[in-house]
């Protein structure tokens, strides 16, 4: 999928990727990578500025963990990230479906 | 170049645009520690260091890109001439090490000023370590296009490329200190390596159409010791052949191409005659032989 296309989602998928699993940037994009079966292949540092801009909207929390000698930020969601996703998932759901009605009625 | 060293180059090139803060600081270590876990994980796959290297951060994107996107200051948003030269340079490394070719990255003289000490407190150890051990001045007014480690005469020398308003203005020597090319009997005849030998290019080498270098190698062994022949590729992709002899004049002799070249190689030499490959997409496009003297 084109980048383009997929940056519209980005941070649904970025939620996603985080949902009840705290990871580091390299470890959502490689879920994001895994889960879509290279679907899904972005800029990488496209991911890591959605969860910079995640985490200041409060949407994620960050902490930093010593990894192999190097400081490694691993975040999660939070609360609010949580509800965040649930909304963002029900209006994608709701999209998809519409798409796939009229492509269908369309023939 | 090793894996490590290609890593930490790009780090020092996002450092660059970043600007100093508090906020570079994590960003840097977070973008570190991504490309050497994308890396494992190229190796994982059969990948060599380097290649690995050079794929995660390919993938990660452009240093100027990802300082953007990462909320790069100022720097980040200017594609400066010398900007966009220095990126060419670090990514034609990058497939210098992918040739096979060891390389080297020297930076800048400003890590020995106030400016370069409050950069360098910004970055991670790993770069803090390339940057101190990697301080040859650049010549005032000039952009390393790139520099590269070559092994000639049983000794490793450094080569570096220097271009000024898109031609190719120097090409330089450096002598490790302590090295044995300071020793007549390994270093290279009429060069005073001590003080790190400099062969200047009297007369520009032009760059056609384009601003940038895209590579250089040396040919090394390849001709007498008296004389070095250094390989240039523009941004156009015209591949030019210097002779850099042991006095300061210098015979330049370009050769230009008519045809994009990405890479270029060394495939073989026999008897004085080396055959480069030159590369485009990965594939061979054409090649050529180069003798001693020629």
């Amino acid at each position: 999928m084109r980048s383009q296309q997929l940056k519209g989602h980005l941070d649904l998928l970025v939620l996603t990727a985080l949902r009840g699993r705290p990871a580091h940037g390299y470890l959502v994009l490689d879920r994001l990578s895994r889960w879509s079966q290279g679907e899904f292949t972005l800029p990488e540092a496209t991911v890591y500025a959605a969860l910079h801009r995640l985490e200041r909207a409060g949407l994620l929390e960050s902490r930093a963990v010593e990894h192999a000698g190097r400081q490694r930020r691993v975040y999660r969601l939070t609360a609010g990230g949580e509800q965040a996703l649930a909304g963002e998932r029900r209006q994608w759901e709701r999209f998809a479906a519409g798409m796939q009605r009229t492509l269908e009625a369309a023939g | 170049m090793s894996a490590d060293d290609l890593i930490a180059a790009y780090v020092v090139e996002l450092a660059r645009r970043l600007g100093p803060s508090s906020r570079s600081r994590e960003l840097l270590a977070e973008a570190e520690d991504h490309l050497r876990e994308a890396t494992a994980a190229g190796e994982a796959e059969g990948c060599s260091p380097e290649e690995a290297a050079v794929r995660a951060i390919a993938r990660f994107g452009g240093a100027w890109e990802a300082a953007g996107l990462l909320g790069g200051g100022r720097q980040a948003r200017q594609t400066s001439r010398r900007g966009l030269a220095l990126l060419v340079g670090a990514f034609c490394v990058g497939l210098g090490a992918l040739a096979g070719w060891g390389s080297h990255v020297h930076w800048s003289a400003a890590a020995s000023t106030s400016a370069g000490a409050t950069r360098r407190a910004a970055l991670p150890a790993s770069v803090v370590r390339t940057l101190t051990a990697n301080h040859d001045p650049v010549p005032a007014g000039r952009t390393v296009a790139l520099s590269r480690t070559a092994t000639a005469n049983g000794d490793t020398s450094v080569l570096a490329a220097f271009t000024r308003q898109g031609r190719v203005c120097q090409v330089t020597y450096f002598a490790r200190p302590g090295s044995l090319a300071r020793d007549p009997a390994y270093g290279f005849p009429g060069v005073d390596c001590q003080a790190a030998g400099r062969y200047d290019f009297r007369r520009f080498l032009p760059l056609s159409g384009g601003s940038a270098l895209r590579g250089a190698f040396l040919l090394s062994g390849l001709v007498p010791q008296e004389t070095t022949s250094v390989v240039v590729i523009d941004s156009s992709g015209g591949a030019h052949r210097v002779d850099v002899g042991s006095e300061p004049a210098v015979a330049t002799t370009p050769r230009s191409k008519p045809f994009l070249v990405d890479v270029a190689r060394v495939v073989g030499r026999r008897q004085g005659v080396a055959a480069v490959q030159l590369l485009r997409d990965g594939q061979v496009i054409g090649t050529m032989s180069y003798c001693c003297g020629g």
